[in-house]
């Protein structure tokens, strides 16, 4: 068939509904793959730090569930209180945790002193790898602490320096740079039980904070539910709660961002009908010479059809360009991290193709509909 | 035939064109001349009464059957020309020829040769607005022929032309279907186009007859 060859001349012949109709589309997939790609950016941006101290899920307690101890701001408005460290090893039980890791962190005006399990290597909120000078903590340790390389540089501290926390003093014997800091901010790491000794208050076997990993990332939405249920006063954040938890950006989630897409996709599909109607009316003798010499009501039907998902086609591919640039300015500005999903992109541009489609089914059958005689005396 | 509630575009006709015939009907504006190609060609129906072209009956075809039947055994050539103006001369013939399932190899070779045949050999990239009018005819005569059809039916085939160009038009259309052995049904009020026919009819108020009405005379 020509009908591609016709359909494409009749687009350029029409080019300013035909400009109209595409750039609907390309709002409806831009719209897509920008919020989807933006979202799953600043996601992976604010998971990639946990996922470096091995942490999928940080579980607090937003209300008192024991009478005394030390409870701490871990970020902006989000203060954790202190729970039983004893609950770490229930909370390990919970199906597809893997590891639970008990946490203490102090906050005192702008430095956060934070005690940990040295036994714990692979989840913890600061690992062996991530000291650059010195060494790690063991759990033999007494009143020694790594110090965090920015906070040592402000404040002139080396291996073998003492920092002061409190009433406490504490020889450096490792400088540590953590990227999960921008998260979970900490200056000063001690032993757990050091740490519990040297707060005020009584923090014997106390701690406000445990870092979980999970067997399957795919399922942690559903751990988070089941710590929720089994917890009570329990909040286990995700990585992209935290973000949202712990940002002033507003960060949309990849449902709305679908959602809002397909409310958009529902009015392009409308107006590209509308105009193709007018199309299909003001063709109508065209239509009568087609079927008059020889074309069925399927050939019309695909003619009118491959215009429609030719539309489609061309604002899905540009709105993938253009949601994809609008996503790497948005990120690139964020700090977030931008990664091409192909298969966001084949979504955006099969939702441009399908809502093309959809918007010449009314149009061509209308025009199938069409008699030659009567197209014909049209004029 | 009945065109809204009253009129009677064709009325009461008893026509028969033997095969191979070139048969002109003349007639003012509004004698029912185009309704009668209509009919003929299958882009009507007649509320009363039967059209047969070869032995097959048209106004009892379905509509896939007219489809073919309007693709295989009929040509149009029309007083507006009628070409699509987004097409090339060369795609406008080739049109014709897509819904055939014919090769694109040889629908091309065959919309070159037919533009050959009506002498636009080199115009066949030419959009419809950059050929003169008659040029646009010949074009609309190629797509005519592109299927071979048993029938050809012109409507004021030279309505939009000037004599001269009318005349070449005709000549064509004639040379044309006496070569293929093409039934030739045209309709026009250009009285030139005598020459070129076998038989002559005059319509007037949907009706048919060989002699010439008194204002015709």
């Amino acid at each position: 068939m020509i009908t591609h060859v016709y359909a494409l001349k009749e687009l350029r012949r029409r080019k300013y509904r035909t400009t109209i109709n595409i750039a609907g589309f390309v709002i409806v997939v831009a719209t897509l793959v920008a919020l989807v790609t933006t979202a799953r950016g600043w996601e992976a941006a604010t998971a990639e730090p946990l996922k470096e101290i091995g942490t999928d899920i940080i579980m607090i307690y937003s209300a008192p569930v024991v009478p005394s101890g030390t409870g701490c701001y871990i970020a902006n408005y989000l203060f954790t209180f202190p729970f039983n460290q004893t609950d770490i090893a229930e909370i390990a039980k919970v199906d597809g945790v893997d590891h639970a890791v008990p946490v203490l962190m102090h906050r005192m005006g702008a430095v956060v002193f934070t005690g940990i399990d040295p036994c714990e290597t692979e989840t913890n909120a600061v690992l062996p790898s991530n000291v650059v000078e010195g060494r790690y903590l063991t759990s033999d340790d007494g009143a020694v602490a790594l110090v965090d390389c920015e906070y040592a540089k402000l404040n002139n501290l080396t291996i073998g320096s003492e920092v002061r926390y409190m009433k406490g003093v504490y020889d450096v014997v490792g400088l540590v740079d953590v990227d999960a800091a921008n998260i979970l901010p900490s200056h000063i790491y001690v032993n757990l039980p050091v740490c519990q000794k040297s707060l005020p208050g009584d923090n014997t076997g106390l701690v406000n904070l445990a870092l979980l990993s999970v067997s399957d990332p795919r399922k942690v939405d559903a751990i988070s539910e089941e710590l929720k249920n089994q917890f009570a006063g329990s909040t286990p954040i995700a990585a992209s709660d935290l973000a949202a938890k712990t940002s002033d950006i507003i960060v949309i989630g990849e449902e709305t961002a679908w959602n809002i897409s397909i409310a958009l996709a529902v009015v392009a599909v409308l107006f590209t009908v509308r105009s193709q109607l007018a199309a299909v009316s003001e063709r109508t003798r065209e239509i009568g010479i087609l079927k008059a010499i020889g074309w069925s009501k399927s050939n019309v039907v695909s003619q009118i059809f491959i215009e429609s998902a030719l539309q489609g086609a061309i604002g899905g591919l540009v709105g993938c360009a253009v949601g994809y640039g609008f996503a790497w300015y948005l990120l690139s500005n964020m700090g977030g991290l931008v990664d091409v999903d192909p298969i966001v992109l084949a979504a955006g541009f099969g939702v441009a193709l399908i809502s093309g489609v959809a918007a010449g089914l009314y149009p061509s059958w209308r025009a199938a509909r069409l008699t030659p005689a009567d197209a014909l005396r049209t004029v | 035939m009945k065109s809204g509630e009253e009129v009677r575009a064709v009325d009461d006709m008893d026509l028969m064109v033997p095969e191979g015939e070139f048969l002109t009907v003349i007639g003012a504006s509004g004698s029912g001349k185009t309704t009668l190609l209509n009919l003929l060609g299958g882009l009507d129906k007649p509320t009363v009464g039967k059209v047969v072209v070869g032995g097959v009956e048209v106004s009892g075809l379905g509509e896939a059957e007219l489809v073919r039947f309007r693709r295989e055994k009929v040509g149009f050539v029309f007083q507006s020309f009628n070409l699509i103006p987004t097409l090339t001369a060369a795609e406008n013939v080739e049109a014709a020829l897509a819904p055939t399932g014919m090769a694109k190899a040889e629908r091309l070779e065959r919309s070159r040769s037919l533009l050959e045949s009506v002498g636009l050999k080199d115009k066949g990239a030419r959009l419809p607005v950059e050929l003169s009018a008659g040029e646009q005819q010949r074009v609309a005569i190629a797509r005519a022929f592109a299927n071979q059809p048993k029938v050809l039916l012109l409507d004021e085939p030279t309505g939009n032309l000037d004599t001269a160009t009318g005349k070449d038009i005709m000549k064509l259309c004639h040379e044309n279907s006496k070569k293929q052995g093409q039934t030739v049904v045209a309709v026009t009020h250009a009285d030139y186009v005598k020459e070129f026919t076998d038989r002559l009819l005059y319509m007037r108020d949907g009706k048919v007859s060989s002699a010439a009405p008194e204002e015709e005379l």
